[in-house]
């Protein structure tokens, strides 16, 4: 019962993935909360598990509740090794930049100190371009290049040091995070959450088959006990 | 109505939205003042240097488009002309004029 669940979920998983509208899905919730129904209409386990949480509020979760907990973005304490290395080709490249920068600067500052020549080199000016759209830099070219340069180096730098985007799409974004992290344990997916959570395992991670009524039993028999030692 | 119905169809992340937001515009606001930087370096004035800081921007976009959305800006941004392309296009302004004026002052005075 629980593999034929599991497949009918991933069936329909892999649907919305696709982007093709599962009949009436609305929002993502909307489409776990039509999950639920078909799995109702399965299996009385949320039932179970429902009169099991009236009964023991602090060990089950139910599923509802595990989907509702919505993931929040911290980010997770496990960093693969292209990130990190991503990371040390920026802050090289920034530092170079800056570096290039400074030099480029300081070489302008250097050349404005100098004499002006007494006889003024010819502007270049094309006349082809507007007058007011002329730059007329009169600095050496290699400091021109240098700053170009140097400003290139910083630019890209910057966007590749920059965190990763996100995609938007609410599919998109919950199939990343699966096949990304889905060789997570527990215990990074529980202690940050986040990034780490697969938003499905509230689906897949499900009580299979509970005897509520042995459950019951034994709550009953654990409250007797304990009433009685406390009293 | 038909946006509507595509948003139903394929639900947005705000959250990532928002995230991916805030990364442009970090971008764009660190890069406008290297910009002004590198304007008054070399002693731009008047219209070159703003051309100078759009021309900037564009670089700024084609950069994040290729790197960091990877070539596929729909999938990063709801609305690619209005996020990538325009976001923040004078959000940097200020801090550009700031920078440039600073430096051709620097360097020129």
């Amino acid at each position: 019962m629980r593999f034929f669940v599991r497949s009918s979920l991933t069936a329909l998983r892999g649907a919305a993935f696709q982007g093709h509208p599962v009949e009436s899905s609305i929002t993502g919730l909307d489409m776990l909360g039509m999950n639920r129904s078909m799995y109702r209409t399965f299996t009385d386990v949320n039932l179970v598990a429902r009169e099991n949480y009236c009964a023991n509020p602090e060990v089950v979760t139910t599923p509802t509740q595990s989907l509702l907990a919505t993931p929040t973005h911290s980010r997770s304490s496990v960093v693969d090794r292209s990130t990190l290395v991503m990371a040390f080709h920026s802050a090289a490249l920034n530092l170079f930049g800056l570096i290039l920068l400074f030099h480029a600067v300081y070489s302008a500052y250097e050349h404005a100190l100098l004499p002006p020549p007494t006889s003024h080199p010819p502007l270049s000016s094309s006349s082809t371009l507007l007058s007011s759209l002329n730059p007329r830099i009169d600095l050496p070219a290699d400091i021109t290049l240098e700053t170009i340069l140097a400003v290139l180096i910083l630019c890209f730098g910057i966007v590749s040091g920059s965190p990763e985007l996100r995609p938007v799409e609410w599919a998109e974004w919950a199939g990343k995070l699966e096949r990304e992290k889905q060789d997570l344990t527990d215990a990074a997916a529980g202690a940050g959450g986040g990034m780490g959570r697969n938003p499905y395992r509230g689906l897949d991670e499900r009580v299979g088959f509970l005897d509520i009524r042995g459950a019951r039993r034994e709550f009953a028999a654990w409250v007797r006990e304990g009433g009685g030692g406390a009293s | 109505m038909a946006e509507e119905r595509e948003l139903q169809i394929h639900p947005i992340m705000q959250e990532s939205m928002q995230h991916n937001a805030r990364i442009v515009s970090n971008i764009r606001a660190l890069t406008a003042s290297l910009f002004g930087v590198a304007a008054g370096t070399l002693g731009l004035e008047s219209f070159p240097g703003f051309l100078f800081y759009l021309f900037g921007t564009l670089i700024i976009s084609l950069l994040i488009y290729a790197f960091r959305a990877e070539g596929k800006p729909n999938m990063y941004f709801y609305k690619p002309l209005a996020d990538l392309w325009m976001g923040d296009l004078f959000g940097g302004l200020m801090s550009f004029v700031l920078t440039w004026t600073l430096f051709y002052g620097l360097v020129k005075a």
